[in-house]
């Protein structure tokens, strides 16, 4: 039996004894915990009934920060690193989360969304949408003279059985009415428009390329339908169908877009900020005019749905819903309408 | 960067540790499966229960007739599967059914709850994060980005943490520390060797113990190859650990 002992420390030579040998000091966090565990259960036990959104009153709500208060202290005097202080700081946290949860007023934040903050981003994007819209218009413009030196070209956009049915003279919205549900034909237009929509603005991230892509193909097949349809002497049923619900959807196409493009220049063209928060800003004041384009949407869908696939209307009142529509849409997104009818909020 | 530091207006510094590709694809396919789960089962029940009215609708969906079974049955499916993450991440606070089994939620930048904002911008570039296909942008920059973020985080300012210890969790570490004369990380180590005594070589096992007493009580140290030596340093530990 061999113990070899520090010369400073005269152990005693029998393994009991030895395995009995005095216990090192008490540590901090075993200090701390003995005098503290209580106050932190009782956090904990608070933290998950502010959770639950029981009310609790003053008197509990004040208790639940001057205990938030002391543990902050408490993890102050821990060392920096290990796994009490970690399960102390997630308690912390989960303190903190309750205690700095913004109270919303749904009703309030919406008002102010749409009369501040919408009209403020729409300003602030100018630039962009409007390139967007030349652009969208350009392509459009290429995707129609491209169809009109070679018919063929027109195949890169329509499916061969819709170009066969537009040389038979027929347009494949004069289908659509009495197939499909209008309300079937409504949602999956709507969420198809909305996709697009958000893609052509997600896709920014790529530095503006993939919006230039996503208004390259949307403006060359609009160019290249109506060029096709045109020659075929079925253009005007085309155009028909479009002006209850078109102007307002290609336009939030081109106001997506806009936002993309302005995604892509902060990218591109950070300044003075690091490239990350210059992308997290041009991303959190696009959003707003990306929304409220998206809801515009919603209601182009129920129009498309309903209105323009019915014969019944005639072109007349179609042009008359969509310009009304977008005197609307313009005006509640640059904000003029709430000037007009002297709508104001604290910012 | 595999930890996210935090400087609180109280002052205090915390450190969350940041998760990784692994854990947010283990967190994704399970989140998949709960979705579609639960999409498939509502398709079940619905039309279990238009075949009991005698209305099998489901034959062909775009007819007029059709409406009832679209509007109850197939657009909230696409609700379940669509709304999944934004509805799951806005009412717990940045976690979803999966990330809590994976063990991570989503913060922003100063370590709270994301906003409503921002749950749904990260959820929005989803759109660019699965390109080309099955998520190889968004998991490729987790691999190999400076921050292991998507480029949803990037977007919207969040970030895929390691979620902290739960309220059990607490009381487990507070019975360690409570019951024991060791730190916390001395706790660990012990009760680590502990678990894998029987397991260890006696000599192997005895240089560990010794390394371990000469931090927590130094002056004893036990020699090796003896086998009450052995059995006096288990003692010991197990007195320790408490």
């Amino acid at each position: 039996m061999s113990v070899e002992t520090a010369p400073a420390l005269n152990l005693p030579p029998e393994l009991p004894a030895l395995a009995a040998a005095p216990a090192p000091a008490r540590s901090m966090e075993t200090k701390l915990a003995n005098t503290a565990a209580t106050r932190w259960q009782k956090l904990v036990l608070q933290t998950q009934r502010f959770a639950q959104r029981k009310p609790q009153g003053l008197a509990a709500a004040r208790a639940y920060v001057a205990e938030y208060r002391a543990l902050e202290h408490d993890i102050g005097a821990l060392p920096e690193r290990g796994a009490f202080r970690s399960a102390l700081e997630s308690v912390y946290l989960r303190a903190q989360e309750q205690l700095l949860r913004p109270a919303y007023n749904v009703r309030a934040d919406l008002k102010r969304w749409f009369v501040h903050d919408v009209p403020q981003a729409f300003w602030a994007m100018r630039m962009e949408i409007s390139i967007a819209i030349v652009l969208f218009l350009g392509f459009a413009a290429i995707g129609a003279t491209a169809v009109h030196y070679s018919e063929d070209l027109a195949g890169l956009f329509m499916d061969p059985r819709q170009m066969d049915e537009v040389r038979a003279g027929k347009v494949w919205t004069d289908a659509i009415f009495g197939v499909t549900p209008a309300s079937v034909l409504s949602f999956e237009i709507t969420l198809n428009n909305i996709l697009v929509a958000l893609f052509a603005f997600v896709i920014g991230a790529l530095y503006g390329l993939g919006t230039v892509y996503i208004l390259a193909v949307n403006g060359l097949m609009l160019g290249a339908l109506f060029k096709f349809t045109y020659a075929y002497g079925v253009g005007d049923r085309l155009l028909n169908f479009i002006p209850a619900h078109g102007m307002v959807e290609l336009f939030v196409i081109c106001l997506a877009a806009g936002c993309g493009l302005h995604v892509g220049d902060a990218l591109v063209n950070p300044g003075q900020k690091p490239r990350a928060l210059a992308f997290r800003e041009a991303i959190s004041r696009a959003t707003p005019v990306l929304l409220f384009g998206c809801a515009g949407l919603l209601v182009c869908g129920v129009i498309e749905g309903y209105i323009s696939p019915n014969p019944a209307v005639n072109f007349a009142t179609r042009v008359g819903i969509g310009l009304s529509w977008l005197l609307l849409f313009l005006g509640a997104l640059t904000g003029v309408i709430w000037r007009v009818l002297q709508v104001r909020v604290d910012t | 960067m595999s930890e996210l530091a935090i400087k609180l207006n109280d002052g205090l510094d915390l450190r969350l540790s940041i998760a990784g590709p692994g854990a947010r694809a283990y967190a994704f396919l399970l989140d998949f499966k709960f979705r579609v789960l639960a999409a498939l089962l509502w398709l079940g029940i619905g039309m279990t229960i238009f075949h009991l009215l005698g209305r099998d609708e489901f034959a062909n969906i775009f007819e007029e007739e059709q409406k009832p079974f679209l509007l109850t049955v197939g657009i909230p499916i696409m609700v379940i599967y669509f709304l999944y993450h934004p509805i799951f991440e806005l009412l717990l606070g940045g976690r979803t059914p999966g990330k809590i089994i994976a063990g991570i939620r989503i913060v922003d930048l100063s370590g709270r709850a994301p906003s409503a904002m921002q749950i749904v911008l990260r959820n929005m570039f989803r759109l660019i994060d699965s390109l080309p296909a099955l998520y190889v942008l968004g998991l490729g920059l987790s691999f190999f980005g400076r921050s292991r973020a998507r480029i949803g985080d990037l977007a919207a300012g969040t970030v895929l943490v390691h979620d902290g210890p739960r309220a059990k969790a607490l009381n487990i570490t507070l019975a360690q520390v409570q019951n024991t004369v060791l730190t916390p990380a001395q706790w660990d180590f012990a009760r680590n060797l502990l678990d894998r005594w029987g397991g260890l070589m006696p000599d192997e096992r005895t240089r560990l113990a010794n390394t371990f007493f000469a931090k927590v009580q130094p002056g004893i140290l036990f020699n090796a190859g003896n086998q009450p030596l052995a059995a006096a340093q288990l003692e010991r530990l197990k007195r320790l650990v408490g």
